[in-house]
């Protein structure tokens, strides 16, 4: 008898246990079903990206467009858009103050097209409801995943020192040079293909490369009074010590494309073989173009025996007479849509040394 | 001579009667000992099993329910705008979101680690994707413009996230 109470106790203990350790596993399911659930939400929360265009906001006024490209793994859809004023002076400026604007797709002021598809660009943004004015703005695009990405208008001009970018523009004009490591060349002797002209050998003939881009919606044609325009200045710590002060500048002008080294100058013919230029697109420049310099004299003119250019070949070559630092700048004369511009852009500083190609 | 037989052999039998009496009183109590006490220890062990586990489901299931709730919270800071009162510089308006799966309620928020309570009547609740202001009135400290300024959003059930931003 007893046996059979034990043995039925042992059962009910042993069926308790066994009940206890399925409650176990259906709480330890419950909470790890959260867990994952929320990670997986997680994962896409963090695989949104989100990135602008410049100029940021398209048009001021209201309403107001701005494109976005989304660039991460998951379809993003904007909540709201709030817009602050970073104008501290200017009072009159909108969306200042406590609660400064905010654009919900369900209130006032509010946006469209919120959803914005995973490898989709330019995806335009209208909102309606705000009028911005061309003070500073700060424009917070938040997600239905809780992530923020910003962009300030007016788009910020992109200096040197600040930039992420491997190339940067020397100039706000049509006509622009990408200033980056292989962007300023030159061959010497009979070379053919260029090295980076940042330290030079001095007096010695080069031909530069230099590498533009046309950020004008119409072709650049050059003149032929193209120009690179060298000014030393003393050296005081290298190989130019000791030569006084510098009162030297060199011109070099363009030459034609055909020119590979100071032994081979083609004159440069700007009416029957111009460098061409071509047009911007929508998303910027259409290539670029290596503009090539090395002549004494602009077009197709020679020097006489007392050094004054005058009609006639061969083109005679340049250089830089001085084992001391130079300030390059460069001179550019082109035709655009019929006219005639001149531009300068301030360009770059090479150092010509006496112990080419070491440059202490 | 017959007579004495008769008595020797109800004696005999009366012994053997008695004899066989005592050992089957003997059997039932040990039978009946060991019953009493294989049931006293086994309600007691069951009695003991029914709290324990009833102890352990309850503090486990409060775990887990709490924990599973508490995991499910996303709040995030949207936009926060520095303003001022007059020329003080001493108003500071929070955006939070919930991206979560169940409401929250903002129970504190800390501006550069400085605790400012939110007021539970009526708790600051924030709804499945909505979004609620929380504005901070300033106090034994102000924005600077250009510093950053570190914000962090405390939920009644512990969860936080912390943000900066720059005035």
């Amino acid at each position: 008898m007893s046996t059979i109470f034990g043995a039925l106790f042992f059962v009910i203990l042993i069926l308790m246990g066994f009940n206890l350790m399925l409650w176990n596993f259906a709480q330890f399911d419950a909470y790890n079903r959260v867990i994952t659930t929320m990670g997986l939400s997680d994962q896409q929360r963090s695989s949104e990206v989100l990135t602008f265009n410049p100029p940021g906001i398209m048009n001021t006024g209201s309403p107001f467009n701005f494109t976005v490209n989304n660039i991460g793994g998951v379809t993003s859809t904007i909540a709201r858009i709030y817009v602050q004023n970073l104008a501290p002076l200017n009072v009159g400026s909108p969306c200042q103050g406590a609660t400064g604007c905010i654009a919900d797709p369900t209130g006032s002021p509010t946006f469209n097209n919120p959803n914005v598809k995973n490898g989709e660009s330019f995806h335009v943004v209208k909102v309606t409801g705000i009028a911005i004015d061309n003070s500073g703005y700060r424009i917070i695009v938040a997600t239905t995943r809780g992530n923020q990405f910003s962009f300030y208008f007016p788009w910020p001009s992109n200096l040197g020192g600040g930039s992420n970018s491997n190339s940067t523009n020397t100039a706000h004009g049509a006509l622009d040079v990408k200033f980056d490591l292989n962007s300023f060349n030159f061959t010497r002797g009979t070379q053919t293909v260029p090295q980076q002209g940042w330290t030079v050998p001095y007096s010695t003939n080069v031909i530069w490369w230099v590498k533009v881009v046309n950020n004008a919606v119409n072709p650049i044609v050059l003149s032929k009074y193209t120009s690179l325009y060298f000014v030393c200045y003393q050296d005081r710590f290298g190989a130019g010590a000791g030569t006084g002060t510098c009162t030297e500048t060199d011109l070099t002008y363009v030459v034609d494309n055909r020119t590979m080294n100071p032994g081979t100058i083609y004159q440069y013919d700007d009416v029957n073989r111009p460098y061409i230029l071509p047009a911007a697109g929508p998303n910027g420049p259409t290539g670029s173009t290596t503009v090539k310099f090395g002549s004494f004299c602009p077009g197709q003119q020679t020097f006489d025996s007392n050094g004054n250019c005058v009609n006639g070949s061969p083109s005679p070559p340049q250089d830089v007479d001085f084992p001391t630092p130079y300030l390059v700048f460069m001179g550019f004369f082109y035709k655009v849509n019929g006219v005639i511009v001149g531009q300068t852009i301030s360009f770059v500083a090479i150092r010509a040394c006496a112990t080419y190609p070491s440059c202490p | 001579m017959a007579r004495k037989f008769r008595i020797l052999g109800w004696a005999e039998k009366r012994s053997r009667r008695q004899h066989r009496s005592r050992k089957a009183i003997s059997t039932i109590m040990a039978n009946l000992t060991m019953l009493v006490i294989v049931v006293s220890l086994s309600s007691l062990l069951f009695v003991w099993s029914i709290s324990s586990f009833g102890a352990y489901t309850g503090g486990a299931g409060y775990w887990f329910s709490s924990r599973s709730i508490a995991n499910q919270e996303r709040p995030t800071v949207e936009s926060v705008y520095f303003s001022k009162t007059g020329s003080t510089n001493n108003v500071v308006t929070i955006y939070v979101r919930n991206v979560g799966a169940v409401p929250i309620t903002v129970a504190s928020v800390y501006l550069n680690s400085t605790l400012y309570n939110i007021p539970q009547s009526p708790p600051l609740t924030v709804g499945v994707s909505q979004v609620q202001q929380v504005q901070l009135i300033l106090s034994g400290q102000l924005w600077v413009k250009g510093d950053l300024q570190t914000i962090t959003i405390a939920t009644l059930r512990g969860t936080t996230t912390q943000t900066t931003w720059v005035p």
